[in-house]
């Protein structure tokens, strides 16, 4: 039968001394004086930080698509320069980036890459009445890593390619992915969808820079991203260009959020996205311009 | 409870549990070498076993993704097959496995540290060897710390994320977990599923510190040293 029992550990000096110290602070008279320093110290630097974001008319938050990162940022460069702006970005999947506006409106602009999650912003009435409207469109491209040679000469091919994986934003959510979903819903072959001969075999990716990185990633997997994300990345080759017309229509949609003040740097943020300047950035980069002003009420 | 919020929780049982299998065995062994033994290089290896503790778990991931991949230390072009571990359960036993690790060989290497040595002397001296000693003295002296440690590492593997997603990604029905369900949950806008998964989460959590905490209580027959 054996002894069952513990080394009791030895108090070390300095967690004594921690000890009185932290007592002091909780269990003596200075306790109520000691919680109001903590409360105005922290409330006093919350509503610092708050004033100065609200009062400086020129900081913008743009939140904006995945895809859009290197284009907007030089669209922003610009607009940055000709103004004295100072713009801070926030780049994520557009369903993400709604989620978030919706739970704490912290920005001024938002650029989706689909229509959908505009909608979603829009009636949890977050936008700034009749600044939505089209800005971009894209074109879908099936890629694969640098390293393999796939030929896919017809969408039909991908069931008979022996790649591992397909890599595509999160279908369900992330705007490249619907798009890429609806594509591979639009094609029949033999009587069933592409998309349902291919769908387990797809891997859901947080965003569609994601879904690149991981084909510049791996040899054995193949994914479906915009055309300008496959231009920006030197590890992907380009196997087959959706067609415009059958591919779903992209449409890229900015609009300027309430919740901070009504801000005139805003709306003219969303007037410089139409300016032959940054048309002329966005062909640069590889998207298909495309503006229709919007009503707010849907037809 | 959709199909693939039962297949995330089975996956998560699964995953965790050979994790800590893992991880438990060849731990404690080395929880046990630490706490009893002084060589060269002991602090460096003490050091990189518990590296995946205070490293963000992404960065673990991004780690084990490059040693995983085609060119990476052990990818298929240097071990000359292909081992198929990234973006499969494999790969999430992986990742729990390493993020898991920390946590078990500190726990156990405390908790050795606590046995008496002079008990370990006591039984050789009734005529035991070393690996007897080890398993019929220390390990029953060690028991409670030992199973805290294994508690520990298991929710550590059932709450892994980062590393997960990583190199496992986060194919529904496939590589999907407890944690990276609850993410895609979030981000699609599936309240209701993302707060059963929460509150499963929850529950585990619960249990497993209410587990250590009984286990890190004296026992009734407890000697001072």
């Amino acid at each position: 039968m054996t002894l069952i029992g513990f080394h009791r550990f030895r108090v070390r000096p300095f967690t004594n001394r921690m000890g009185i110290i932290l007592s002091t602070i909780m269990f003596t008279r200075f306790q109520g004086l000691i919680t109001l320093l903590l409360v105005v110290l922290f409330t006093g630097c919350a509503s610092d930080v708050e004033q100065t974001a609200q009062n400086s008319d020129n900081q913008l938050v743009v939140f904006a698509a995945a895809s859009l990162q290197d284009v907007i940022r030089e669209v922003g460069q610009a607009f940055e320069d000709s103004l004295s702006v100072n713009l801070t970005y926030n780049f994520a999947a557009s369903n993400v980036l709604a989620r978030q506006l919706v739970a704490a409106p912290k920005a001024d602009i938002y650029i989706s890459a689909n229509e959908q999650w505009m909608d979603y912003v829009q009636d949890a009435g977050m936008l700034i009445d009749n600044s939505r409207h089209t800005i971009l469109s894209n074109q879908l491209v099936v890629i694969g890593n640098r390293d393999v040679q796939w030929n896919v000469d017809r969408p039909e091919d991908l069931t008979s390619l022996d790649y591992r994986y397909l890599s595509l934003g999160n279908p369900e959510a992330v705007p490249a992915g619907r798009y890429a979903k609806a594509w591979l819903e639009s094609i029949s072959m033999d009587g069933v969808t592409l998309w349902s001969l291919l769908n387990d075999r797809v891997v859901p990716g947080p965003d569609v820079r994601a879904a690149l990185g991981l084909v510049e990633a791996q040899s054995d997997i193949i994914g479906i991203v915009y055309r300008t994300d496959a231009s920006v990345s030197e590890e992907v080759e380009i196997l087959y260009r959706v067609p415009l017309e059958k591919g779903p229509p992209i449409r890229y949609t900015a609009a300027a959020v309430r919740g901070r003040s009504v801000r005139q740097t805003a709306l003219r943020f969303l007037e410089f996205l139409e300016s032959s300047e940054a048309k002329e950035t966005f062909q640069k980069f590889g998207f298909i311009s495309h503006t229709i002003r919007g009503e707010l009420q849907n037809d | 409870m959709t199909e693939t919020t039962i297949s995330a929780l089975l996956l998560t049982l699964k995953t965790a549990t050979v994790a800590t299998v893992i991880v438990t065995i060849p731990g404690t062994l080395l929880a046990y070498i630490l706490a009893r033994y002084s060589f060269p290089g002991k602090d460096v290896i003490a050091t990189i076993v518990g590296l995946p503790l205070v490293m963000p778990p992404t960065a673990v991931g991004y780690l084990l993704l490059k040693t995983f991949s085609t060119h990476g230390l052990l990818g298929p072009e240097t071990l000359g097959f292909d081992p198929e571990i990234l973006l499969t359960w494999k790969a999430v036993v992986v990742a729990c496995s390493v993020m898991a690790t920390p946590l078990v060989v500190r726990t156990a290497r405390v908790t050795f540290e606590g046995v008496n040595p002079r008990l370990e002397v006591m039984a050789q001296t009734l005529g035991h060897g070393r690996i007897r000693t080890f398993f019929f003295y220390t390990l029953p002296l060690a028991s409670r710390g030992l199973l805290a440690a294994i508690i520990l590492g298991f929710t550590r593997a059932v709450g892994e994320f980062g590393a997960t997603i990583t190199i496992a990604g986060n194919i529904p029905g496939r590589t999907q977990t407890l944690s990276t369900a609850i993410y895609s949950a979030q981000q699609v806008g599936r309240d209701a599923e993302a707060y059963f998964l929460l509150g499963v989460a929850l529950l585990v959590g619960f249990a497993a510190i209410m587990a250590t905490e009984y286990l890190s209580r004296k026992s009734p027959g407890y000697l001072s040293g």
